[in-house]
């Protein structure tokens, strides 16, 4: 090995022992799993975007006697991170050339030609690629992107599988996406344009958990925040909360920064870019699937990368519109992603649906559809929630 | 030093960089690209001798662009050697401006940096903390005596003029920048505050809600901060010396105590006083394990890194811009070396905020190099101070009402019914 990537392997292992003295709760979780063996010898494939805080996770199931093999997805590929977690015998499936080379070289069947028992699936990356002969039985799927795919039957070819479904979970949506998202994306648009938010016009493009979060941090930071949503219910909350209301579809005059934290890539059409003030920006907030077409706005219009991760597309107004992070969600373009004690609940979450899918599968308490997914019944998520109260004093 | 041979594609790479970065800002100053250009334009700058020493970063070089543009024979100088960005450099140096400063520098090669500037004989400085205004004085004594005008940036700067001018050692008028109102009401408050708070949530990835976060120095620097982490649900305490500023906090919404009750019980620790030593031996004995320590003022001493470092037992840097030092069992979290985090660890204020302080500078500059003025230490006139608002409010298409006569106050007929 270069001398310089054993700089970086020790720099990767030591962000890792960072993350692991702010995660007490899932550190605890993990130990606990270890002691009854639950996870011994099972193959766990994982999705996850990798940063210190997974790394540590991942690392803590293969103490608990779990094997891994870790997809490093693209816009995850952390050098230091990748080299401490090979060091530590986790299998990494990577792409070396970085975050925005097209044509990506490991993908959903890489890692399912390693033959997992189980995947720690993200936004349904592995499962809309699970063939009826793969070896995968359990899916832990946490973000609600995935899930609207297993309903409407794409997994069809693979019916026998037991789905934990963390997306309903409370803690997932008032802490990781609310919270957690909300923080981390606007920080990161921050941290990539260095503009200021007091004064400026926000559009937030659907007012769900996320939504609501990068709406809060918005306001808490001076911008002058206006939010669309197409359900009644969720306006009625964005106006008691008081943000100015636009319907969905209507020009987004004078918005100069808007955040699309839905899948909008339907219902955005040209004239609705062609409609933002000159130097408007975009960002994608959490992993909301197809949140936005890039190719829309390739095809259309002249485009150039005018700073690091950041692309113009100049309008027939002359209007430049500037796309953040290619369109991919900002927190994990810029940054690591989630705040550290966030992450502690969400992998406490994860390990005990790894923990619910082993023992489902022993009692063969497969739900009466096969779209049927699992829960956390609520007592694990009291129970995680109190340990992490313990953790704060 | 990097080459500078512009054959080489990586040093074009670099330039092209610098250049992107340039044109970034000028994208988001209207208030430079329209009054300050035009004002400027007028001939008064053309051959004037002007040494630009601010943090060497994008916004700093448009600003020396926009002076070189005028007419002016700009050097330019970072004023801190972590804060010095090498593509910004070689675009400035790439358009004929004289850079004295390379990236990746230290104190020793700071220093050198600042003599080298001096030895261009400016006649005009747009300092930063008057750090090239009191090495001129000190080593450089006749070209510091041939010195026309200062206009300085910050606070600590603006204390130190005001000092040498108490000590009959001023000679010559300088104006504060900081002391305008588009300047310390929008930069120190929200560009401080907004920047600080990025650098210390990216560095750290933390969250701030319910993080007890300490802010040291209720200044306007301290204010911005202790707003903004406010509302994104920090519970926030503040220590401060003055009582009407401690006061001001109290009603604010902050919790108000001595550093050594609020230390004890704190995750994140920023200091802004301006002064040096706000957390030293006695506020290091109190903080608890995995606290995280910050600066957002002028000294990188605001934290006392000197002492942090003898009486720590080990320290290891986690990554860029964290250093972890071990005391006994306990481990605390120094971002950047303690220099200005928003800076070093950062990508420095927002290019909005920086339109209206280079302004500021920039009107400045040509303020001293066309007003007759007495030495001594001068406020930017309200009128130039109003008309960098009005061109900003402008170029957002925000108008203002004029006053009738009829709203303002009576006290002139009052005055008409007093006798004699």
């Amino acid at each position: 090995m270069h001398a310089s990537s054993t700089k970086d392997m020790d720099l990767g292992k030591r962000r890792i022992a960072e993350a692991k003295r702010l995660m007490p709760v899932m550190t605890e979780r993990l130990d606990k799993l270890a002691e009854s063996s639950t996870l011994k010898d099972l193959h766990i494939g994982s999705a996850l975007f990798l940063d210190p805080k997974s790394a540590y996770f991942l690392l803590k199931l293969k103490d608990a006697g779990a094997r891994i093999t870790a997809l490093a997805s693209v816009p995850s590929v952390d050098k230091q991170i990748v080299l401490a977690l090979s060091d530590a015998g986790i299998l990494v499936l990577h792409d070396t050339r970085g975050l925005y080379t097209p044509g990506v070289s490991v993908d959903a069947s890489d890692l399912l030609a390693a033959e997992p028992d189980v995947v720690l699936d993200e936004g349904g990356l592995i499962r809309s690629s699970l063939k009826s002969n793969s070896s995968v039985w359990g899916i832990v799927e946490h973000l609600s992107t995935g899930l609207q795919d297993l309903t409407t039957g794409k997994s069809s070819s693979a019916p026998n599988i037991y789905v934990v479904d963390l997306s309903n979970s409370r803690l997932m949506q008032m802490f990781d996406n609310y919270l957690g998202v909300g923080q981390s994306s606007v920080m990161a648009f921050l941290d990539i344009t260095n503009l200021q938010l007091g004064g400026r016009s926000v559009l937030v493009y659907g007012f769900g958990d996320t939504g609501r979060g990068v709406a809060k941090i918005s306001k808490a930071l001076g911008a002058k925040v206006t939010v669309t949503d197409s359900n009644p219910i969720q306006q009625l909350c964005a106006s008691f909360a008081g943000y100015r209301l636009a319907s969905m579809g209507v020009d987004p005059e004078g918005m100069e920064i808007v955040f699309i934290t839905c899948d909008a890539s339907e219902s955005l059409p040209s004239d609705w870019f062609e409609a933002l003030p000159d130097s408007a920006s975009i960002c994608v907030v959490g992993d909301s699937g197809r949140a936005l077409s890039l190719d829309q706005l390739e095809n259309n219009y002249p485009s150039k990368t005018v700073r690091d991760k950041v692309r113009q597309y100049t309008m027939p107004n002359g209007h430049r519109v500037h796309v953040i992070g290619a369109g991919l969600p900002i927190h994990k373009v810029a940054g690591e992603g989630n705040p550290i004690e966030i992450m502690d609940m969400t992998f406490s979450l994860q390990a005990a649906a790894l923990k619910i899918l082993v023992e489902s599968r022993q009692t063969k308490s497969l739900g009466s559809k096969r779209s049927d997914s699992i829960t956390i019944p609520a007592e694990i998520e009291e129970c995680i929630a109190k340990r992490m109260l313990d953790s704060r004093g | 030093m990097p080459t500078k041979n512009h054959n080489q594609p990586d040093y074009i790479a670099l330039i092209e960089e610098g250049r992107a970065r340039i044109d970034w800002v000028e994208q988001f100053s209207p208030v430079m690209n329209s009054l300050v250009a035009n004002t400027i334009a007028d001939g008064s700058l053309r051959g004037k001798r002007i040494a630009v020493v601010v943090h060497l970063e994008a916004k700093t070089a448009y600003l020396a662009s926009v002076l070189a543009d005028a007419g002016a024979e700009v050097v330019v100088a970072g004023s801190n050697p972590r804060t010095t960005n090498g593509s910004v450099v070689a675009a400035l140096r790439d358009r004929g401006v004289t850079v004295v400063s390379e990236a990746n520098g230290d104190m020793t090669s700071w220093e050198t940096e600042l003599l080298a500037a001096a030895d261009f004989e400016p006649e005009y400085i747009i300092d930063d903390g008057a750090e090239l205004t009191l090495r001129m004085a000190i080593h450089r004594p006749q070209l510091y005596a041939k010195l026309l005008g200062v206009s300085e940036e910050t606070t600590t700067g603006t204390a130190r003029l005001c000092a040498l001018y108490a000590a009959g050692k001023l000679p010559f008028p300088a104006l504060t920048a900081n002391d305008a109102r588009c300047k310390h009401l929008f930069d120190n408050r929200y560009g401080t505050g907004q920047t600080t708070l990025q650098a210390v949530l990216r560095l750290t990835n933390r969250q701030i809600g319910g993080v007890r976060l300490v802010v040291i120095g209720y200044g306007y620097v301290g204010r911005g901060i202790c707003e903004y982490a406010a509302a994104m649900g920090a519970r926030v305490g503040v220590v401060e010396v003055d009582p009407v500023r401690a006061l001001e906090a109290h009603a604010d919404g902050h919790d108000v105590a001595t550093a050594l009750e609020l230390l004890a019980d704190a995750d994140i620790v920023i200091t802004a006083t301006g002064g040096m030593r706000a957390v030293a031996q006695p506020e290091f004995a109190v903080l608890r394990d995995n606290t995280v320590l910050a600066n957002a003022g002028h000294h990188d001493l605001e934290i006392d890194v000197c002492l942090l470092s003898q009486i720590a037992d080990s320290s290891a840097t986690t990554k860029a811009n964290v250093a972890t030092y071990v005391i006994g069992d306990r481990r605390l979290h120094l971002l950047s070396g303690g220099a200005l985090v928003n800076i070093a660890g950062g990508s420095g204020h927002p290019v909005e905020i920086m339109d209206l302080t280079f302004s500021v500078q920039g009107l400045g500059a040509h303020y001293l190099i066309n007003q007759e003025l007495e030495i001594g230490v001068h406020v930017l006139p309200k009128a130039v101070d109003d008309s960098i608002a009005s061109a900003k409010l402008a170029s957002l298409g925000i108008h203002l009402d004029e006053a009738r006569a009829e709203q303002s106050d009576d006290i002139s007929s009052w005055i008409n019914k007093i006798p004699g």
